[in-house]
Parts: C-alpha cells; structure tokens; sequence
C-alpha cells in the first residue's frame, strides 16, 4: 500500500477536489486521441493502433476513478495499492494535458514549466484550475518517489 | 555448401532492404521531468544517468532520439511511450 499526504493546504485540497473529478470526466470524452501512428496511409493500423491505446487508457481511467472517489483524497491524503500506482500516474498525465489544453490558455508554456508569473493577474475561473493541475502534480510526485 | 553461401546472401539483402526507425519524443510543458525519467526507465531499461540524458535533450532541444533499429522494436516502444502520454513519433531513418 502506498500512503502519503500531499504537501498543499488541505483547503485547497478541498476546494479544487471537485474541479478534478470534472476535468477527469471531461478528458474522457474526449473520443479520439492524437496518438501518432508512424504510417498514417495505413488506415487500419492506424486504427488498430488507436483502438489498443483507447482500450489500455480506460484501464487507467477506471483506476483514477477509483482513486478519486476515496473521500481522504479531498482531505489530501494518498492511499492505493502498489499495483494500481502506474495506472493512475498514466491517468493522472492524461488529466494534466487536458487542462493544460482546455482550461489554461492565459498560461504560456514558460510559465507553467517555470511556475514564475503572477497567479492573481490570471483569469479568476484558470486560478482554480492552475490549482488542480498542481495538486495532481504533487500526486504524481509523491507516488513517483515511492515507487523508484 | 552452395545452399549456406545463398541462405547467406539472401539474409544480407534482407538487412540492406530493412531501413532503420527512430523512436523520437518530443517535448511538451505537462510532464514532469521526474515522470519522463521514469518512463525512460520503465519503458527503454535506460539506467538513470542516460534516462536523465534523454529527459534534458528532450527539455532543452525539443526532441531526442531515444531509440533506433528495426521497425518492430520501434513500435513497440512508440506504443508504450505514447501510452504514457509522452508525445513519441516514429522516423523512417532514410
């Protein structure tokens, strides 16, 4: 079992909880990644090569659901098996490049690499979800440092 | 004797045809640096030293060639990086 409790005010935890469970039920309905197949003119490999991603994404999917339903994750606590931790970190990455993607165009990639801006001169409804990409950040940290 | 020379020749022909596939990833501002250093591991068996090699090649120069030979290896390893969320394309090394 992997335990740990995220270095972040537990408000914040709480505030930003529910904003995750939306951007994780909104990344997947996201039907169709871009996952680059190397010869995109072969179709059905193309295809197949999509489809097998899809299918392995959902596995992790169901983990990170699992994971974010567990009522101590809103109190910043951290608790999973060992064997469901590269489920969710995959998971937990999918997440992070939707918001990136979707919910935090005033950000620069500069910016979120180097965290050095000004986050009360951002849009009010990015603030929230700049905190709920660093909160996953700090899962994916934690379970990344107990797994190595 | 003959039949070893031409089993031969034919096994080179076949090494001349096969072109050589480079497994690229390329950067994005989302993954932690921690995370694709363990990805490198996990997925190519790089030793920590060369993983973090790859992992700052990909920060400071927008791409690295993490592997390179036949096409089969090289999907696979496309389809695992790419499972890990790591933007990864295959290049035909002509």
């Amino acid at each position: 079992m992997i335990e740990f409790q995220l270095q972040v005010d537990s408000r914040i935890t709480r505030a930003v909880a529910p904003l995750i469970v939306k951007c994780f039920s909104d990344c997947g309905k996201v039907s169709n990644p871009s996952f680059p197949y190397p010869e995109e003119q072969d179709k059905d490999l193309a295809e197949a090569w999509k489809n097998s991603l899809r299918e392995e994404m959902l596995q992790d999917r169901q983990s990170l659901a699992r994971f974010l339903n567990n009522p101590k994750f809103a109190h910043g606590h951290v608790e999973l098996r060992e064997d469901g931790a590269e489920f969710i970190l995959r998971a937990i990455t999918e997440v992070r490049l939707h918001i990136r993607e979707s919910c935090l165009q005033s950000f620069s990639d500069s910016e979120l690499e180097s965290g050095e801006f000004s986050l009360p001169h951002k849009p009010r409804d990015q603030q929230s979800f700049y905190l709920a990409y660093l909160v996953l950040a700090e899962v994916q940290e934690g379970l990344i440092a107990r797994m190595v | 004797m003959t039949v070893e020379t031409i089993t031969e020749e034919k096994t080179d022909e076949e090494i001349d045809l096969d072109p050589v596939w480079r497994v690229v990833v390329l950067n994005d501002p989302v993954n932690l640096m921690n995370y694709v250093v363990m990805v490198f591991q996990k997925v190519l068996g790089f030793e920590e030293a060369r993983a973090i090699r790859h992992m700052r090649e990909v920060h400071e120069k927008g791409r690295s060639i993490v592997w390179s030979g036949g096409r089969e290896r090289a999907e696979t390893f496309a389809y695992q990086l790419q499972h890990w969320r790591l933007q990864t394309i295959l290049e035909r090394d002509d």
